[in-house]
């Protein structure tokens, strides 16, 4: 520790620390542009210069560590001469034109300058003028306006992991700028946008449509993925202008990703669903709410009379609050229903009734950055959850190993210290055979059903590679299960397998959700009967079809299925918040709000529960879901909905999670694996499926400026391996046949895509195009 | 007075680059001594010190005391640099030293590497140094092929590598945290410092960063030893310094002569002033050192306090003589054009700065200035100086500062007379 | 004695031709009445009266949707939608003055960077019908386009002083 006095005021800070920081946590002010907290030291902008006793200039605060006895003034006329005169030559080539930068009342710069600034300039040469640049969809930009802080090239250097921002020139002709001006990609981009101290990079959807200092903030938390990021949605008007995050150490300190930042698009986009519509014939009639629930109540009561309530079936989008999964599951279940789940994407349920489906809170979020070594299994975390891929990323740059088994070689932000990449069958092998290495290690017989998929995950080195490092420090190693695992047909394998691991060698797992999963989950919308689950509810048609919040096709990777089956029910209700092809399948439709006009609680993978508050009046005739489904309920005349707010929701909610109703026992009964495993034909093709960063949900699908950016084609896009590419004599964007062994085809444009593994071919759902091939494993694939 | 060749061969060898001139002077034979007998670093240390050698580059930091620094003991790589990216205005010793005594420059390097331990050494050349740098590539060649340079050397377990590196322009290069990232593979901007190179220099490793002069200057120290050295010049400016006079001379060229010259000597060594003009101004170190009318500088012995207490700098010994017939604004003006493009535009008062005072200048020399220009200058200088990460930001105030001091006069007429140019 | 003073004062009206003489003065001096609205008084060209849009000579709008106006306004009269036109610059797609609630205090007129929004000197206007009180963009453009050549002096002649 060393005793120093900044301003008079005596401090005690570690040895070490930088004096800005300790400035700041004693709450003494200093000015600054290129410091931030979680960025490494340029030291370049000087505006952070004080005056040290002793010293024979001033110094720059953020690059200058105390030492034990250091008297340091902000104040002194050395001090402030040396910032004003810093303030003085970054404004001398910074354009006046505050009154129409987005930056303008929430600018460091304009706040600094009327304290450091003078009101008349000496500078009477000709100021610098930049050419702006385009880079890509999200990002605004006004080069001239920069100050070479470089905080957008740090962040891109040190968090986000791609360096796509550079300094190029020299003095005066210095310009920040990409790498030979191609667009910016990172899928946490925005974030530039907030580290920016002036108007240089700004928001490109927001670009001129409010005032700082007009917007109101409301708390909210992002539905977009299972890490719950905090934001603050800002509001002008009633309508939603941006979104900024939220500062929370323990999720996503100051992040957030480009999904959470710009997905708010789509809840202004013309494609809102505003009045409640009936079907009638082959149109839609916009009614009222009353003749609208009347008709739902009819409709499922016939239904319910005629096929009993097993014949109705009811589909959650996992974008849905709590508040509103309880409320739905209990309406359904007050009807003696049980035909109720949320994962839609989904196949393989076998784990249903043998373990917990969320296993709780293995290791805080906030670990994950500090973690000594990592085991990814089918993910692509830094497109799924792009704030853990941060997390990752700083782990990995603290030293930590990550290793992947994955289907698509994919584009890390961190550097892997191994991978497999495997066709998707092989998977679990692969996890089997780092198994099989963990039970040599531990001196523990590997169970007789995992040996078999052992056998076919093969012997290789990376596989002994990765158990010894799980095993050597295991309190402080974890298993992360992506996306691909949880739409894999063999989804139970890989849980028991890594269930296994987890219990004989105590490495922590985190089994990845989409959305609010978690939420859904725990607050009962999964079937207590694992017969009921998504798949056979939309497999075996029912009478009635209840859908929550769904784009049914591109929301489930059996959407083709479940089209056909909706086409055969009696009666449909659709509760959306948008219009939407699907729409076309029901019989009503009720307007519900997104999350920004709807207020519930979210629960991250972590277990945190959070409440997002609405940020705006809904739109138009839509309301909350929650209060939909009340008003539904009391309709139906089941008991039990006289909830007044959304407190008494929560309360009760709160009481029924802590009966933990969904307790199973954990006896692994596993299946073996099927026959195409190992001994593939050579005419088919292994299926590789992912659902890209923006198609995952409704919102996104909607946001416009990110269907823009480069993780996005409008249309879907095939990958086929390199070599085998150049077998089909493939040029990028020929269109190909592909069709499943039952005979469905769609023709799809094929590029060649060095991801890709061989006898393999991604093609990524979530689009209605591709959506007939449901979840076909293997296809066949054949020029057009 | 003649000149004393430290560094520079002796007139009189027939291409003294070669590995067969450079050993029939004694050459190497410091290194087969140190490498054959093991001695101890603290030694060669010691020798230093007592030499009184300091930084040749311009800041004049004594280099026994430098090596010093290193954490010699530390486990992992350690790397030796020469800076040999010699950008400043006016001075040209390196490329000689380079171009003509190559083997010595090895030798020093190799011989400070073994001091500090590191087994790896750069020489970072200026990249329009063509001539130099295919010399010393040729040098390092013969060493290797001699076995003075490489693994195990002299059946030994000293290992010394050495590799050359061109610059690619940038004058901030010749910094020597800059010169690293350069070398590192980056945009060549300095570090700020602490950590000095000493704890994280090149790839994050101890390095140690000398002048060509400095290392140069060390074989013959280890021959024949430090007080010989430090005999040949002053005291505290110990040994020789090549001077690498310019300007309005008969004779312009490098001059290596021991520390503590009167100036005036020097001048006589150059061909004095050329035919019938009399001396107006002089730049004893390099463009970035402040100005020094003739009287002053007439008044002076060339030695690093002499100077100092002058008011100017040693600075890298470039001595740049002015007649009666130089315009005092226009010299101004180039010398700040220089720094306006050649900052680096990491930081702010230096990147923004540099081109006010260019500006400002430029119009003063178009006849558009103002009186009040000229207080404007010396604000911004002041504003400039000691505000920047390196000392590029304080190497374009100090001539705008001494060119307001001494020949604020001719501003003042430029800007009252109608006849500017 | 007084009382004397008294009736002679009584009997011979003094103070009623006082009191005349202020009337008859009256008769012959110079008149101040003026007949509005035939007449008007002379209007200082600091006159804060309706609000204009101004465009620049080239009949580009100055507007550039800054809404420093629309923060400073102490009344709220002013609400203002802004986006970026199709050639890149930021507009008012709205530009709505409530003149009921407008306090003419023209504390726009001040914050306003780019001299657009201004207070004429009309201050004769009325409305007829509801809702006329709020008046827009395409009708403060259209006031400032007729008066464009009055704005433009009055802003002239007080320059002197600002």
């Amino acid at each position: 520790m060393a005793t120093i006095e900044i301003d008079g005021k005596s401090l005690e800070v570690e040895n070490g620390t930088m004096i800005i920081k300790a400035a700041d946590e004693a709450g003494i002010y200093i000015p600054r542009f290129c410091y931030h907290e979680k960025l490494s030291i340029a030291a370049n902008c000087r505006m952070c210069m004080v005056d040290i006793e002793k010293a024979p200039k001033p110094m720059p605060a953020c690059a200058t560590p105390v030492a034990d006895g250091m008297k340091i003034s902000t104040l002194s006329e050395r001090a402030v001469e040396a910032q004003k005169g810093t303030m003085e030559f970054l404004l001398i080539n910074h354009p006046l034109d505050c009154p129409i930068c987005d930056q303008g009342g929430e600018c460091p710069l304009q706040d600094q300058a009327l304290g450091y600034g003078k009101d008349v300039s000496r500078f009477t040469e000709k100021k610098r003028v930049v050419e702006d640049k385009d880079i890509g969809p999200l990002i605004a930009t006004a080069m001239t306006r920069c100050i070479h802080c470089t905080r957008c090239v740090r962040f891109g250097q040190e968090v986000a992991g791609i360096m796509e921002m550079g300094g190029t020139g020299r003095g005066e002709h210095m310009e920040i700028t990409t790498f030979l001006g191609g667009s910016i990609d990172s899928e946490v981009s925005g974030n530039m946008i907030d580290l920016c101290p002036v108007g240089a990079l700004t928001s490109k959807p927001y670009r001129y449509s409010a005032r700082s200092w007009e917007l109101q903030n409301h708390d909210a938390v992002s539905p977009h993925d299972c890490v719950g990021a905090n934001l603050h949605i800002q509001t002008l008007r009633n309508e939603v202008k941006r979104i900024v995050p939220r500062d929370n150490s323990a999720v996503n300190e100051c992040w957030i990703s480009d999904r959470d930042r710009f997905g708010y698009e789509a809840v202004n986009s013309p494609e809102r669903l505003t009045q409640p519509m009936l079907k009638s014939g082959d149109h839609w009639e916009v009614t009222d709410w009353k003749t609208a629930f009347s008709k739902v109540v009819q409709g499922l009561q016939t239904e319910i009379n005629s096929a009993g309530p097993e014949g109705v079936a009811a589909l959650i989008s996992p974008l849905a609050t709590n508040e509103e999964g309880y409320l739905f599951q209990k309406l359904l279940r007050s009807m003696d229903c049980d035909n109720i789940d949320h994962r839609l994407r989904q196949v393989d349920f076998l784990a249903d009734s043998q373990q917990n489906l969320y296993s709780g809170a293995e290791l805080p979020l906030e670990k994950l950055s500090t973690i000594s070594s990592v085991l990814l299994v089918g993910s692509n975390i830094r497109k799924e959850q792009p704030l853990l891929g941060l997390k990752l990323r700083a782990a990995s740059l603290g030293g930590s190993k990550i290793y992947a088994i994955n289907s698509l070689d994919y584009h890390f932000n961190f550097k892997l210290d191994g991978a497999l990449i495997v066709e998707p069958s092989t998977v679990p092998a692969a996890l089997a055979g780092v198994a099989l290495d963990v039970s040599r290690i531990v001196g523990t017989d590997l169970p007789e059903q995992f040996s078999a998929w052992a056998q076919l995950g093969g012997n290789r080195d990376v596989y002994s590679d990765i158990a010894e490092v799980l095993v050597a420090d295991s309190a402080e190693s974890l298993i992360i299960l992506g996306d691909s695992c949880r739409q894999h047909p063999h989804y139970s394998v890989i849980l028991a397998i890594s269930n296994w691991i987890r219990e004989v060698c105590g490495v922590k797992r985190i089994d990845l959700h989409e959305a609010n999963g978690v939420g859904l989950t725990q607050n009962g919308c999964v079937p207590k009967n694992s017969e009921n689950n998504a798949l056979n509810l939309v497999s075996n048609p029912r009478s009635a079809y209840l859908l929550y919040g769904l784009d049914c096709v591109e929301d489930s990777i059996y959407g083709n299925v479940l089209e056909d089956s909706l086409k055969k029910a009696n009666f449909v209700v659709s509760f959306s918040a948008f219009k939407s092809e699907s729409m076309n399948h029901a019989d009503v439709v009720l307007p519900i709000t997104p999350y920004t006009e709807c207020s519930g609680h979210f629960t991250n993978v972590e277990g945190m529960t959070q409440r997002s508050n609405a940020a705006a009046l809904p739109r138009g005739e839509a309301r909350p879901g929650w209060k939909v489904l009340r008003v539904l309920a009391n309709q139906l005349s089941l008991s039990g909905f006289d909830f007044v707010d959304l407190n008494d929701v929560n309360s009760e909610m709160e009481n029924t999670i802590s009966e933990k109703p969904f307790e199973y026992p954990h006896d692994i009964e596993i299946t073996l694996p099927d026959k195409h495993n190992g001994q593939d034909s050579n005419k088919l093709f292994h299926r590789i499926m992912d659902v890209p960063i923006y198609r995952v949900d409704p919102l996104v699908r909607r946001a416009t400026a990110l269907q823009k950016t480069a993780d996005n084609s409008i249309r879907p896009i095939a990958g086929l391996n390199v070599e085998q590419a150049r077998e089909f004599t493939l040029r990028d964007g020929t269109l190909m046949n592909v069709v499943t062994p039952e005979g469905n085809g769609i023709s799809i444009q094929v590029q060649a895509d060095n991801r890709v593994p061989v006898n393999c071919i991604y093609i990524p759902a979530g689009y209605i195009e591709t959506a007939p091939l449901g979840v076909a494993t293997h296809l066949t694939l054949e020029e057009v | 007075m003649t000149e004393v060749r430290v560094c520079l061969p002796e007139s009189n060898l027939e291409e003294p680059w070669t590995l067969a001139a450079y050993e029939s002077t004694g050459g190497y034979q410091a290194w087969r001594k140190i490498i054959t007998e093991q001695t101890p670093p603290e030694d060669i240390i010691e020798n230093l010190k007592s030499s009184g050698l300091r930084g040749r580059g311009g800041a004049g930091f004594p280099t026994g005391l430098k090596l010093s620094f290193m954490p010699r003991n530390a486990p992992g790589q350690k790397y030796i640099v020469c800076n040999s990216d010699e950008s400043e205005p006016g001075t040209f010793k390196d490329r000689d030293i380079i171009r003509l005594n190559p083997h010595q420059l090895i030798e020093g390097m190799a011989i400070a590497g073994y001091t500090i331990g590191a087994t790896v050494g750069y020489n970072y050349i200026r990249g329009e140094y063509y001539e130099p740098w295919a010399r010393f590539e040729a040098a390092l060649t013969e060493a290797y092929e001699a076995g003075l340079l490489g693994h195990s050397l002299l059946n030994s377990d000293t290992s010394f590598d050495l590799y050359s590196q061109r610059g690619a322009g940038a004058y901030i290069c010749g910094e020597e945290t800059a010169l690293l990232e350069s070398l590192e593979g980056k945009k060549g901007q300095p570090r700020f410092k602490p950590p000095f190179p000493a704890q994280v220099g090149a790839f994050g490793r101890p390095t140690t960063i000398n002048n060509t002069e400095s290392l140069s200057s060390i074989p013959p120290i280890m021959r024949k030893g430090g007080k010989w050295f430090a005999d040949l010049g002053v005291e505290k400016s110990g040994g020789t310094k090549v001077f690498s006079v310019s300007g309005h001379v008969n004779k312009p060229g490098n001059y290596e002569v021991p520390l503590g010259l009167p100036f005036k000597e020097l001048l006589e060594l150059a061909g004095g002033i050329r035919n019938g003009h009399q001396l107006k101004a002089v730049i004893p170190g390099g463009s970035s050192v402040p100005v020094m009318p003739a009287a002053n500088i007439m008044a002076c012995t060339m030695d690093y306090d002499s100077l100092q207490q002058a008011g100017s700098a040693l600075g890298a010994g470039s001595v740049i003589i002015m007649d009666e017939t130089t315009c005092m604004v226009k010299m101004l003006e180039r010398i700040s054009y220089f720094y306006y493009a050649e900052s680096c535009g990491q930081c702010t008062p230096c990147r923004e700065g540099t081109g006010w005072l260019y500006r400002v200048i430029h119009r003063i020399r178009n006849g558009q200035g103002k009186l009040t220009d000229l207080d404007l200058l010396v604000d911004m200088a002041n504003r400039i100086e000691g505000r920047t990460i390196c000392a590029l930001g304080d190497a374009a105030a100090w001539p705008v500062q001494s060119f307001m001091k001494h020949y604020r006069h001719e501003f003042e007429a430029m800007i009252q007379s109608d006849k500017a140019a | 004695m007084t009382m004397v003073k008294q009736f002679f004062k009584n009997f011979f009206l003094v103070e009623l031709l006082k009191g005349l003489r202020v009337t008859g003065g009256q008769l012959i001096s110079k008149k101040i009445t003026v007949q509005y609205p035939d007449e008007k008084t002379p209007k200082s060209p600091r006159f804060r009266g309706l609000h204009a849009l101004r465009r620049y000579a080239n009949g580009e709008e100055r507007c550039i949707a800054c809404k420093l106006c629309e923060a400073v306004c102490p009344a709220l009269a002013i609400t203002i939608d802004s986006t970026e036109r199709e050639d890149g610059t930021r507009r008012t797609t709205r530009y709505d003055v409530d003149l009921f609630k407008c306090i003419y205090c023209g504390f726009c007129e001040e914050a306003c960077p780019v001299d657009s929004i201004v207070l004429t000197d009309i201050h004769e206007f009325h409305f007829e019908e509801k809702g006329m009180n709020v008046i827009d963009k395409v009708k403060l453009l259209e006031i400032g386009d007729k008066y464009e050549r009055d704005i433009a002096s009055a802003r002239h002649k007080d320059a002197p002083y600002r």
